[in-house]
Formats: C-alpha cells, sequence, structure tokens
C-alpha cells in the first residue's frame, strides 16, 4: 500500500496524541472552588444568532461591573450554542452543568428553547434566569428554579391596550393577525382578557402560519370589517413583513398596534416612514429614565457604540439581579441565591422592581412607545419615544402555578 | 454455529466500548451517544442492509418520544411497560408508513418518508394537549427499575440511566447484528442488490422490507423514549425532518461496510459537534470541514480510517518481519 510507506507510524501516533491532548483542553473538566461558573446559552448560529450575541454583550457588561468577582469568586462566563433548538439546549445545558459546574444561566428567548431548558434546570438544581414569551415560565410549568425576567403577556397587553383606548378613544374595534403558535395564542388570549376589562371590541382574527410570506389577503380580510385598530400579535421577521405589505395599502385611518411585535433590531429594518405612528409595546427602550438604565445605556454605548435592545438589556439586567441576590444572601450558592430572589425588591434598569415569590415572575413595567416620524429623529437609534408605561400583573385567577410558598 | 460466536464476539465489544463510554466523558454525553447509538442502527438497518433511504426516522422518534413522555407522566406504568409501548407504537406508525412508501423505491420513497415524516411533525406541533406543542412535552418521569437478584436502579441519577441506556444499546447491537445474518437480513441484503432477481428466487421483497421497516421504527421508538426520559422533555424539534437527516448523517459519517459504523457516527457526531461549538461560535464551518474531508477522503465513512490505519500498521509489521528475516538468516549464515 502506497499510503503505508508515505505516512510513518509515528507520526499517526504523534498527531492522534496530540489531536486528544487539545480536544481535552478544550473542555475544562472540573474548576477550583473559587470560581463561578455562568453561563449564556443562546442562538450564537443560525437566524438568530444576532439575539445571543447582544445577551452575551449584555451579560459581560454586568460580569465587567463586578470586576469579574463576586463575593470573591472568580466569575467564568461560559458560552453555549443552543442552535436554537430545544433538544440541542438542553444537551448543551446538561452537559455545561456536569464538566462544567455551571450554576446559573441565561439565554434564549425562545420560549420552546427556554421551557425544554426549565427542566433541565430543575433537575440539575441549577437557576435559569429566562426570557422567552411564553406565560408558562411562570404559570403551569412554574418552577423553583427559572425566574422570569420578560413582562408577563397580560402585563404587556394590557399596557399597550390601555394606553391605546386612553389615548384613541374613539378606536374600539379591533382586528387581530396572530402568529400561530404559542406565542400568539397566548398574546391572543390576553388580548381577549385585556379588551374585555377596557371595554374594545374584537371584531376578528386571522391565525398566520411562522414564515409567512403573504399578509395581503389577512388585511383585505380585515378592512372589510372596518376595524379602527389592526393589533398584529407576531414577531420578527413576520411582523416586519406584514407592516410592509400593510404600507402598500395605503389605509391612513387604521391604527396599527404591535404588543411585543417589533423589537428595535427589527424596527431599523423598515424605513422611518414605514414605521412612522406605529404603537408599539416593548419590554425594553433605551430612553428609560431611570438611574441604572442612564448608567447602562452610557456604558453600553461606550463598549459597542450602538445602543442596547431587549436582549442586550436582559442579558445585563438578569445577570445584575443574580448578583445583587447573592450580595443579599451573602452566598453563591444555589439554594441561598434562589431564596434572596424570592421576593426581592430592588433598584433594576426599569427603576423599583420586585420578584414575584410564588411564580418567579419579574414584577416589572412594560413600555409603550410611538414610533417617530422620519424628521423627528434626533440620530439614527432615536426611533420611538415611550408614551406610556404598565406593570398592571396577570390577576391571580389566570395563573396556571401550581407552586405554593 | 460461528455466526452466534461472532454475534457473542461483536457484542462483548459493545459491551467493552459501552462500559468504557461514561469514564471517557461526561456522563450525559455518553447516554446520548447510546441512545442515538439505538438510532443510528434502526437507521442502519433500513439504509446500510435493505438499501432503503429513509428521511422519516425521526417520525418514528418523535412518536416513541411522546408515547413514553405521555405515559411517563399521566400514569404510573412501569418503566419497560412504557417502553414497550413506545415502540409498539412506533412500530404501528411505521408499519402505516411502510406500507405505503415502500411500493416506490429510490428518491421516491426517499420523498414519501420525508412527507409522512413532516406530517407526523406537524401533527404533533398542533396536537398541544398531548404533545405540548411547540414548548415541548415537559415534566417527564423516569421510573425506578427493579431487577431481581441484583437491585433497584435509581434512574434519576445519570450513571444509573446511562445503565439502562447502554444495556438497550448494546442489546439492539446484538440483535441488529444476528438479524444481519438470518434469513431475513439476507433477503434484505439481496434485495438491495438485485430486487428482481430476489423476487425471483421466489422471496417476497416486499414484505421482507416492511418488516424491517417496522422493526426500525420500533428501535427509533425506543431511541425516542430514552431521549425523551434523558431531558425530561419531549422537544419538537426532535421529531423534525432534520433529526431523520441526523440519523441518515451518522450512518454515512461513520461508514456502511460494518455494524460499527453507525455506532461510531454517532459518536462522532455527537462528541464532535459538542467539541466544535465550544472552540468557535461559528462552528458548523469546522463541522462542515470534516463532512466535506469525510466525503471526499473516506468514503467508507470514519470506519475506513480505522481500517486504513490497521493496513498502516499491519503492512509496518509485515514490512519490519520481512526486512528482520533476512538479518537473522544472515546471522546465522555467519555463525
Amino acid at each position: 500500500m502506497t499510503t503505508g510507506k508515505k505516512i510513518d507510524r509515528r507520526t499517526v501516533l504523534k498527531a492522534g496524541v496530540a489531536a486528544l491532548g487539545s480536544s481535552l483542553s478544550g473542555i475544562s473538566w472540573a474548576q477550583s472552588g473559587d470560581t463561578l461558573t455562568m453561563g449564556v446559552l443562546s442562538q450564537q448560529t443560525g437566524t438568530f444568532a444576532y439575539a445571543g450575541d447582544l445577551v452575551l454583550k449584555g451579560a459581560k457588561l454586568a460580569i465587567e461591573e463586578r470586576q469579574e468577582a463576586i463575593l470573591g469568586k472568580k466569575i467564568n462566563l461560559l458560552v453555549r450554542d443552543d442552535e436554537g433548538k430545544p433538544a440541542v439546549g438542553v444537551r448543551r445545558l446538561t452537559e455545561a452543568v456536569s464538566s462544567d459546574k455551571l450554576r446559573y444561566f441565561l439565554g434564549n428567548f425562545s420560549s420552546a428553547v427556554g421551557l425544554a431548558e426549565l427542566e433541565v434546570a430543575r433537575q440539575e438544581q441549577v437557576i435559569q434566569y429566562a426570557a422567552g414569551g411564553s406565560e408558562d415560565f411562570t404559570g403551569s410549568r412554574c418552577s423553583p428554579y427559572t425566574f422570569q425576567w420578560s413582562a408577563h403577556a397580560y402585563t404587556a397587553l394590557r399596557a399597550t391596550l390601555e394606553y391605546v383606548s386612553k389615548t384613541l378613544p374613539d378606536k374600539k374595534k379591533i382586528y387581530t393577525i396572530t402568529a400561530d403558535y404559542a406565542f400568539g395564542q397566548s398574546l391572543l388570549h390576553y388580548t381577549q382578557v385585556a379588551a374585555k376589562e377596557l371595554g374594545l371590541q374584537l371584531v376578528g382574527n386571522d391565525n398566520h402560519p411562522s414564515g409567512e410570506r403573504q399578509f395581503t389577503q389577512y388585511f383585505t380580510k380585515a378592512l372589510s370589517t372596518k376595524p379602527d385598530i389592526i393589533c398584529l400579535l407576531t414577531a420578527g421577521a413576520d411582523a416586519v413583513t406584514a407592516v410592509r405589505q400593510f404600507n402598500s395599502f395605503g389605509v391612513k385611518n387604521v391604527q396599527i398596534v404591535g404588543p411585543w411585535t417589533l423589537e428595535v433590531e427589527q424596527l431599523r429594518e423598515l424605513s422611518p416612514a414605514m414605521r412612522s405612528g406605529m404603537i408599539l409595546g416593548l419590554n425594553y427602550y433605551q430612553d428609560i429614565d431611570t438611574p441604572v438604565n442612564k448608567a447602562f445605556v452610557e456604558r453600553y454605548l461606550k463598549a459597542y457604540k450602538n445602543v442596547p435592545s431587549y436582549a442586550a438589556a436582559y442579558g445585563y439586567d438578569a445577570t445584575r439581579t443574580l448578583f445583587l441576590a447573592m450580595d443579599k444572601a451573602k452566598s453563591v450558592e444555589v439554594a441561598a441565591v434562589m431564596k434572596a430572589l424570592e421576593g426581592m425588591q430592588f433598584d433594576s434598569i426599569f427603576g423599583p422592581t420586585s420578584i414575584d415569590a410564588r411564580t418567579h415572575q419579574t414584577v416589572r413595567p412594560y413600555y409603550v412607545v410611538q414610533c417617530k416620524a422620519p424628521d423627528a429623529m434626533k440620530n439614527e437609534f432615536d426611533l420611538a419615544t415611550i408614551v406610556a408605561q404598565g406593570d398592571k400583573p396577570q390577576p391571580a385567577e389566570l395563573n396556571e402555578c401550581k407552586r405554593t410558598v | 454455529m460461528r455466526r452466534v460466536t461472532s454475534t457473542w464476539l461483536m457484542s462483548a465489544v459493545a459491551v467493552l466500548a459501552a462500559v468504557a463510554a461514561p469514564l471517557c466523558m461526561p456522563v450525559n454525553i455518553a447516554t446520548e451517544i447510546a441512545i442515538y447509538g439505538i438510532f443510528a442502527l434502526a437507521t442502519y438497518l433500513l439504509v446500510g442492509v435493505a438499501g432503503l433511504y429513509s428521511f422519516g426516522q425521526a417520525a418514528f422518534f418523535g412518536v416513541g418520544g411522546y408515547v413514553a413522555g405521555y405515559v411517563f407522566i399521566n400514569t404510573d406504568v412501569p418503566l419497560l411497560a412504557g417502553l414497550l409501548l413506545a415502540a409498539a407504537g412506533s412500530a404501528a406508525a411505521a408499519l402505516v408508513v411502510g406500507m405505503m412508501s415502500i411500493k416506490r423505491t429510490g428518491i421516491y420513497f426517499m420523498m414519501l418518508t420525508f412527507a409522512f415524516n413532516q406530517m407526523i411533525y406537524y401533527l404533533a406541533y398542533s396536537w398541544r394537549s398531548v404533545t405540548g406543542g411547540e414548548d415541548g412535552l415537559g415534566g417527564i418521569r423516569r421510573p425506578d427499575i427493579t431487577i431481581p437478584g441484583i437491585g433497584t436502579l435509581d434512574l434519576s441519577q445519570h450513571l444509573h440511566f446511562y445503565v439502562l441506556a447502554a444495556v438497550l444499546f448494546v442489546a439492539a447491537f446484538a440483535a441488529l447484528y444476528q438479524l444481519m445474518h438470518s434469513p431475513l437480513g439476507l433477503i434484505l441484503n439481496a434485495a438491495r442488490q438485485n430486487p428482481r432477481r430476489t423476487a425471483s428466487l421466489g422471496y417476497s421483497v416486499y414484505r421482507a422490507q416492511l418488516l424491517a421497516f417496522v422493526i426500525a421504527g420500533a428501535a427509533s421508538g425506543v431511541a425516542g423514549a430514552l431521549f425523551a426520559m434523558l431531558y425530561r422533555i419531549m422537544p419538537i424539534d426532535a421529531i423534525s425532518w432534520t433529526n431523520s437527516g441526523t440519523a441518515v448523517f451518522m450512518v454515512i459519517i461513520g461508514g456502511m461496510s460494518s455494524v460499527f459504523g453507525p455506532v461510531i457516527g454517532a459518536a462522532v457526531f455527537i462528541w464532535l459537534q459538542g467539541f466544535f461549538s465550544l472552540i468557535w461560535a461559528r462552528w458548523p464551518l469546522l463541522f462542515g470541514v470534516f463532512i466535506i474531508l469525510v466525503v471526499l477522503f473516506l468514503k467508507g465513512g470514519v470506519m475506513e480510517l480505522f481500517e486504513r490505519l490497521r493496513r498502516l500498521f499491519t503492512a509496518r509489521a509485515s514490512a519490519k518481519t520481512e526486512a528482520a528475516a533476512p538479518t537473522v538468516a544472515g546471522k546465522e549464515g555467519g555463525a
């Protein structure tokens, strides 16, 4: 055999040993007692990789703020790619817990990934600070080890629709266009609840599949019911497509409202004229007027030459909250920190914030913004104005969490 | 008689590998390799033995996962009963899909299995009350298992759960090896190479292939059930066609020349993905390069690498013997 003569056996052996050695060095199999391992498990590859990167940027700022140590322990921040897939998320999390002694993590704000990781967090007894949109985190799937950073869907819908009903009292008829998956259906449910409370009328709904390319048929049907408001209960690229296509209709008297629909990153994909006047609900906007947020935005701008958005704010604020709980508990042990988090009252980027001891929902405001007209923008980051905020918690009778504290 | 002995020998190798695995890597990775090993073996039975390029195995993996998940959440059935139910559910699904797909061959068979996979995926996606829909079926328990005379396996412990997965993996390995050399295996092999001639000998190719399809479906279902129990959740993406593709990839990466191929493929695939994702955020690029290298230079998969190494070492050894022989002769001559 010719290859047999070309390759020396010793070379093969050496290469094998070198490869094995280098592979082992890539994985830290154990760590010393003076290190605390935290993790960002998010999408680093694929369509939403940008969001994973932002969560990481935020978390890094919170860790730098503490000089990379807490209570005398050096913080080791792990980054793992969950590829936006629940099965991969649980695999990476389990690996990180068993190989790297991971104790605290945050990451993907896809509910499907987050809820899958919730099961592992419960089993492995590590703390998850989640940011999915699903109410199940603090509802039917509530767990002692999972805390939810995003506002509750009820809080979001209530805040958004309350603003609409106050400022546009003549606009009562709402048509909803809903993403046909758990997130969209959950928003639809709370639109119905909030609309009933506020005396608004729902005149129709269409469900659209994820990745919808064509929204015109929904708008044609919606406009035939002569609605005052079209409420987009969808997200991401679908919402961008929907707004673009709605603009081509040239309808002037119908208000577009998007609770939890478009984050800053997607807003930038629309031309200023297209987004002008839209009323949106946001978990975070850079203009929140609190000392913690102002300092955060300033540091973020300096570090990354950009303003923070939902993902970055989540990365920063959730990590910072965990540190505050460790301070309070005077410990980095999971059980002690969990206890400290339950019912904790503190100043977050949202100002005075608390954590519900039973459901683990972060009780914080949700923001309503109105997008600026092109000539009102002061700079490229100045997309909208915060016009209202609301923090009405989910009515207790609608919560499905079985935990008792 | 020789076949049975060799089954024992092969199984012993599988047992050794199963024992060594948790010593070399985190136990959960070893468990997942055992689970995907079963899944890859099932796929190998279709792709490598029967020549049926099924891109729908994730559907049966999923059915097994959901059946086991559902019964372990809502009932108190013991472990083995749950696993049997999962296998039966997947076998039933495979029977239906197989009856409708096997009559077509080649690309048409592939497309049919793919289409059935997508249908079952969307069924699981919309049947939220049973499957948990997009959010997955969470809170799956792992019932303990009592082995008379030995004791109880507390499956909540990772190592104990690994033992269960490893035992089932070795059983699947031995069963597949035995099956490959059984009359059914020989018919499948013959039908892969020449279906017309096989049929003309009086064998029902359709029935043999359908039986293989059902067996592979049941084994995939057991793998799915173990997967759901491992992470205590059955996520929806485990049933998607990409998971079917993963199984086929494992078989191709490992190599189709022997029953070890899919197992090596599963191990390399799972371990390497984890390893690459640790060293670089854009790791799919590295993984892609690896796959290209395997396809271009190791047409027989990673198994061929082992084969080449073996040949290299034997060549060196025989060269040495040849080189040494005249010297000895010379010495003798000189003495």
